[in-house]
């Protein structure tokens, strides 16, 4: 080496060395980013597909309604039922814009297969989740005491869960 | 009832019932191969959602629709929606007494006398999806993004669990799973809001108190809402682009 | 739940970031102040404290070897740690932990210790044998220059890196202070103040840490201590100390005057959760009385060793006070909610992942790590940069070429 380098073959050695680390550096980076990343925005694209893949638990009323569109219009054998029914027509019914899963629980695995079991509503505490009288639930909503009203009985000795309104009120 | 009038309803219920995209979706929901349903395209919606505190009881279903539908653990800290019950003094509006008893996960218990002189009134909260978002902003490595249809999501198989995206929240709707030990959060249910259905949370509420709007779609009736009642959004000072739109959100609320 | 007052978000239950979070800062901390008491000999010519020159270095790199360490151990993911290297998001600031990390141990730290120690590592392979000769010899990268000429380029390049490294140890540190400064969901953190106030007291930990270690060694040694030496670096962590004091008193006073919303609920927990690491020890005795007692030597003449003494006193107060420091704005920032309507409280256990076990393991590995490194690069006895103060000429004078 001549002149000024000829001293400073140490400091060439340092800087390869250097030089080629980064360059492994690059090739790593190549080959472990993943294509998809940074297709729609500084993200792996396929990460939307994941999100998108995770299965369905609520089928929605829609799909309870396929098979169950008699739910709020009872059964003949019902008498009773069919007799509240005309007095009582179904518009009326606030239950009705509830979605079923609300009460019911998740059914999408039922509604694909339909011989999948579904689990059993516990209806007291579920009816008081929504109906048990708070400061701060609006008025518009139904609310009781439970001591004060129906002497402590179950909520289903006078209550239809899908046509709520009793005869008495 | 007998068979052919059956037939006829589900098949007149499938058709009225759903427009035609989300029909066409169903078929391959109910074939059990959701993820390849056609007929999303991203950049056509951009999602948000309204929340009527006026209409919210505190029942705290959709606390457990979230949980239920997205396989979230049930014990503390975990919580991608929840209700908090805010209990204001008139003579003290600068220090609301609030709870939210395991998020609300099994509705409220009532803890104030008849005769008490107290405003209360539940709050349903969640991850906001912002348009600015602190938590996009702050990920090291890009692992938590906004979808084309504004929705901000995380990419679970590059997330390194660092915790900036939770620290950086100014709404505290991240947390870590204790199971993947990523970070988590609401999803606005994509996998179910691309194919046609609402969110968990909304399809669960019983007084419509949270509705799901797509603020792309001229027919969508938020529009209208937006035009008509006085809105707001969550710590608007942060500018955060918050896209959860409250009516009747009261003042106290932090 | 138990520890909590008032209301909390119910995801803020949990701590985000425990006592490993304390403690990188408080070593990176550690490396930034020795990297800039050893650059006020190289650069500003501070011919004082050369003593401590190598021995600084040493420490850094020490320190900064097991910084990644707590940061690994706190991830859910640590394997996946090298995605910053891969996608580093150029928004957030954590994203450059990855780069600067590496810039800063390879480009500043590791050659600057290598052009300076290389003299010493030639000779001691060509005077070792087997095994010892053949990892000296890789040190060297085989390259065995050690004439006036190759000695004089070693200098320069040696300076030039330690004016680039300046800076970069700056940027090392300050990206933390960034990391929390920039959170404005987070109003304990969020101030611009906060890059700076964490580079000061970078320094002011740093310089103590070197200073300690430097009379510990010489006692070890039974080497007479260099009291001008240790005088010099002690005004020096005065200077850092006063600078690091006011901004933080700056940053409070700020707070209380403005007196917004965050300030109620930061007040409250000052006076009750944190009193004791934020009043107690990292104000009086961490910061006021290490301050008191260096002014106090700087004023009134004082016999050698009670000096020495006081230096010591103060040295230890100032690690403890600056690792309070650290504990107030991490730990601190997550004991309220952000709703600023209640607290919580950090409950640190012991043997698990992020406890106290790991954290003490971890605070004495560095330890470890410099007395293998002094074994290796000793800075005492060197004919280059970092003997006594002999000059720097005395590095490629005729007699120490063999």
């Amino acid at each position: 080496m001549r002149g000024r380098f000829r001293h400073a073959e140490h400091v060439l050695r340092v800087a390869a060395l250097f030089f080629f680390g980064f360059v492994a550096f690059l090739v790593l980076r190549s080959v472990l980013i993943p294509k998809d990343f940074g297709l729609y925005g500084f993200y792996r694209a396929g990460a939307l597909d994941d999100v998108k893949a995770q299965p369905i638990k609520y089928a929605g009323r829609a799909a309870c309604e396929e098979c169950h569109a008699g739910t709020y219009d009872p059964p003949d054998d019902d008498a009773k039922a069919v007799a509240l029914a005309k007095e009582d027509p179904v518009k009326d019914n606030k239950h009705i814009t509830l979605n079923c899963e609300a009460c019911h629980g998740p059914l999408f695995v039922h509604a694909d297969d339909p011989e999948k079991p579904v689990a059993k509503v516990g209806a007291d505490k579920l009816c008081l989740r929504c109906h048990l009288e708070l400061k701060g639930r609006p008025a518009t909503q139904p609310q009781v005491v439970p001591g004060d009203h129906g002497d402590n009985d179950p909520c289903l000795s006078c209550h239809k869960p899908h046509r709520p309104k009793t005869d008495e009120s | 009832m007998n068979q052919e009038r059956r037939d006829f309803l589900r098949l007149s219920g499938k058709y009225i019932a759903l427009t035609g995209a989300a029909a066409i979706a169903w078929d391959y929901v109910l074939a059990a191969e959701p993820q390849k349903a056609p007929n999303y395209t991203a950049t056509d919606h951009w999602w948000g959602m309204i929340i009527d505190i006026d209409k919210c009881i505190g029942c705290g279903n959709c606390v457990r629709a979230c949980k239920a539908e997205n396989d979230v653990p049930l014990e503390d800290g975990a919580f991608r929606t929840w209700v908090e019950r805010y209990r204001v003094r008139t003579d003290e509006l600068d220090h609301p007494m609030v709870d939210s008893p395991n998020g609300g996960y099994d509705g409220f218990t009532e803890i104030d006398q008849p005769g008490d002189d107290v405003k209360v009134f539940f709050v349903p909260k969640l991850c906001n999806h912002c348009v600015d978002s602190p938590c996009t902003q702050v990920c090291p490595v890009g692992a938590t993004f906004h979808s084309p249809d504004g929705v901000v999501l995380i990419d679970k198989s590059r997330c390194l669990g660092c915790r900036y995206c939770v620290q950086a929240c100014p709404y505290g709707c991240r947390y870590i799973d204790p199971r993947t030990h990523t970070a988590d959060k609401c999803t606005l249910c994509y996998h179910r809001i691309t194919k046609g259905l609402t969110t968990a949370c909304c399809e669960a509420c019983p007084t419509g108190a949270r509705q799901l709007v797509d603020l792309k779609n001229p027919k969508d009736p938020v529009h209208a809402f937006l035009r008509t009642h006085k809105i707001q959004v969550l710590k608007p000072q942060m500018a955060t682009g918050a896209k959860v739109y409250y009516n009747g959100l009261d003042g106290s609320v932090r | 739940m138990s520890g909590v007052a008032g209301f909390i978000y119910p995801n803020e239950i949990e701590l985000q970031w425990s006592i490993l979070i304390v403690l990188y800062p408080f070593l990176t901390g550690l490396v930034a102040g020795a990297f800039i008491l050893a650059s006020l000999e190289r650069v500003f010519n501070v011919a004082a404290v050369r003593p401590t020159y190598r021995l600084a270095l040493l420490t850094a790199l020490a320190f900064l070897i097991v910084a990644p360490l707590p940061l690994q151990m706190h991830l859910g993911h640590p394997e996946r740690s090298y995605e910053m290297y891969l996608t580093p998001h150029r928004q957030s600031a954590m994203a450059m932990f990855g780069f600067v990390y590496l810039w800063y141990l390879m480009a500043v730290l590791v050659l600057e210790i290598w052009f300076d120690y290389r003299k010493d590592l030639v000779l001691t392979w060509r005077a070792s044998h087997g095994l010892k000769r053949q990892f000296y010899g890789a040190l060297t990268l085989w390259s065995d220059d050690i004439s006036p000429a190759a000695l004089r380029i070693d200098d320069k390049i040696g300076r030039f890196i330690t004016i680039i490294g300046i800076p970069s140890a700056f940027l090392l540190h300050g990206y933390v202070g960034f990391i929390f400064g920039s959170i404005k969901a987070n109003p304990w953190w969020s101030t611009p103040l906060m890059p700076v106030v964490f580079l000061f007291s970078a320094m002011v930990s740093g310089i103590a840490a070197v200073m300690l270690l430097y009379i510990f060694f010489c006692r070890i040694r039974r080497v007479p201590i260099d009291m001008p030496c240790v005088d010099t670096i002690a005004r020096y962590l005065l200077y850092a100390f006063i600078i690091d004091f006011s901004l933080e008193m700056l940053d409070l006073i700020h707070r209380l005057y403005e007196a917004d919303e965050s300030l109620r609920a930061l007040d409250f927990m000052v006076k009750t959760r944190l009193f004791v690491s934020q009043i107690l020890l990292q104000i009086l005795i961490g910061t006021l009385v290490p301050i008191l007692s260096l002014g106090f030597v700087q004023i009134v003449r004082l016999s050698d060793r009670v000096r020495r003494t006081i230096y010591v006193c103060a040295g230890v107060l100032t690690l403890i006070g600056i690792f309070a420091m650290r504990w107030n704005v991490v730990i601190g920032g997550q004991l309220f909610s952000k709703s600023f309507l209640g607290y919580t409280t950090y409950k640190v256990g012991f043997a698990t992942r992020e406890g106290l076990l790991p954290a003490i393991v971890i605070m004495l590995l560095p330890f470890a790590i410099l007395a293998v490194l002094l074994k290796l690069f000793p800075p005492w006895e060197s004919t280059g940069h970092g003997g006594p103060d002999t000059g720097r000429q005395k590095a490629y004078s005729a007699d120490a070429i063999s």
